[in-house]
């Protein structure tokens, strides 16, 4: 029998020669750190915000680096901690994610690692019990610190390989479905200037013909309306972030929503989470959820909208009462053309994926207190100072 | 200044309803569903006006209204396009066309356009 494949990260440990004396080692250090934790923390980011490039991914302004702070020091504090299992891989990895997402160029990632390397050995070398302690342990500093490194540059590669995948299938499929959009427009020219001239020629006609030619005018305004938002789908527009309230967000999109058969519930925590998105896109995200939650939900089903704040994060969570995504479509769920309606044409979701990258977010399948599908999407917070834990 | 109107637009089907439209509306008007065709047509003086498709095989609108103005100056015209934001839309009307009209296209207004434009 094959020996169970090994994880990316034991595979790794391996590598860098991390072993159960770098754990002690580790966890020993940890306490002579702890102290220090803030004041390496503070040298870190203003070393970076001295720096104009690196400075320039931050878009959040004080409160983001407030928080990032924050999330640093638990970070040092996991670093000595432990234990360095796959929970442990798993969150390193969100980091390098993270990375992909803001555009921050990899070499930074090295220089500041650096930073934090100098400031421990320093620490390490000040408190050891003896030179010889002192060795072993910037040993095992040196290790976890390489470990950290190579979880982020392998998640950054990943995840910026697949984000080029995506943009790039989706850049072809915007090319080819507005070559279609705008050559349907010349038949529609030749059905609307055909249908003018009927109804010169009929002048008054009974009845049932003038209620034919109505149609067929409703109708060709009809595809003009859906070709001219496809062609919006697929033209890029930069992100222009502000702060917003989850509550004001979440009623502008109930104002611009089409129409809801299904009962609609918003449950918006108090206070209202304040976020940091392009307003336009993010009511845009929320209406294409809400929308497709109506209509999966029907006139009989329900759907519930719910914002709260869950760490660096706004979480608003779009359930309905409706049957449910199919499992096979599940993973391709987010892709162009892939869709559960009869009548849909599969752009909405990859749209809002879109979107919800271009403002630091994410959206995903979860699930919630309702049976049907449940769509979670995660924008920034804003966070004020002593907020975060 | 003459009022015939030049009608040229590779889909036949569309430039046969405009000649059909614009007759209805008093004016007299020729079709063309080939631009060469049409520029060979367009003697100095036969056409007052010329309604044009920006998107065409073989010479685009653009290409055509130039050739137009340089065998007859004081032609003016109108364009047509499915595509809104092709860069053919700036060109044209910084070749000096009068509009361009979107498609599908709105006979009530596209009239009272050229109604202007004979009038001016």
């Amino acid at each position: 029998m094959a020996p169970p494949e090994e994880h990316l990260f034991e595979e790794i440990k391996r590598y860098v020669g991390f072993s159960a004396t770098d754990e002690a080692n580790l966890r020993r250090v940890g306490p002579r750190i702890a102290p220090h934790a803030r004041e390496i923390t503070e040298d870190f980011y203003r070393r970076i915000l001295n720096h104009p490039n690196a400075r320039s991914a931050f878009t959040g302004g004080d409160a983001q680096v407030e928080s990032l702070k924050c999330t640093l020091v638990v970070w040092m504090r996991e670093l000595f901690d432990g234990p360095w299992d796959l929970a442990y891989y798993e969150r390193r990895a969100r980091i390098g994610r993270r990375h992909v997402a803001i555009d921050l160029p990899q070499q930074y990632m090295f220089t500041a690692m650096s930073v934090i390397r100098s400031h421990l050995v320093r620490i390490v070398l000040d408190t050891a019990a003896t030179p010889e302690e002192a060795h072993g342990e910037i040993f095992s500093v040196d290790r976890v610190l390489d470990l950290e490194l190579a979880v982020m540059l392998h998640t950054y590669r990943e995840n910026s390989l697949t984000r080029l995948q995506q943009s790039e299938r989706l850049a072809t499929f915007g090319q080819f479905a507005a070559s279609i959009a705008h050559e349907l427009r010349n038949p529609l020219g030749v059905i609307e200037s055909s249908s003018f001239l009927l109804r010169k020629r009929l002048g008054a006609p009974a009845e049932p013909v003038a209620r034919h030619l109505d149609k067929i005018d409703a109708q060709v305004q009809m595809s003009n309306r859906i070709i001219t938002s496809l062609l919006d789908l697929v033209r890029e527009r930069p992100s222009v972030p502000r702060d917003l309230s989850a509550r004001e967000l979440v009623s502008s999109a109930q104002d611009t929503l089409p129409s809801c058969v299904a009962s609609l519930r918003i449950e918006v925590a108090d206070p209202a989470p304040v976020l940091r998105a392009d307003p336009d896109q993010a009511r845009q995200i929320l209406v294409n959820l809400i929308s497709n939650a109506c209509e999966a939900a029907g006139a009989e089903g329900s759907v519930v909208v719910s914002a709260r704040a869950d760490g660096d994060a706004v979480v608003f969570l779009v359930n309905d009462s409706g049957p449910g995504i199919d499992p096979t479509i599940r993973k391709r769920l987010f892709e162009p053309l892939v869709t559960t309606k009869v009548r849909g044409i599969g752009l909405g979701l990859a749209l809002c994926r879109r979107l919800a990258e271009r403002n630091e977010g994410t959206i995903a399948l979860t699930t919630g207190p309702l049976p049907g599908a449940a769509f979670e999407l995660r924008l920034p917070a804003v966070t004020t100072r002593g907020e975060q834990a | 200044m003459s009022h015939r109107i030049l009608v040229v637009d590779d889909n036949r089907d569309l430039a046969e309803n405009l000649v059909e439209i614009l007759e209805d509306a008093g004016f007299s008007a020729d079709f063309f569903d080939d631009p060469t065709t049409a520029l060979h047509a367009a003697v100095p003086g036969r056409y007052g006006i010329a309604l044009i498709d920006l998107r065409m095989p073989g010479m685009d609108g653009v290409e055509l209204h130039r050739a137009l103005k340089r065998l007859d100056p004081a032609l003016k015209a109108i364009a047509m396009t499915a595509f809104a934001r092709d860069e053919r839309v700036r060109c044209a009307l910084g070749d000096g066309m009068i509009a361009v009209f979107p498609k599908p296209m709105n006979a009530a207004n596209l009239i009272v356009q050229l109604r202007q434009a004979v009038a001016a």
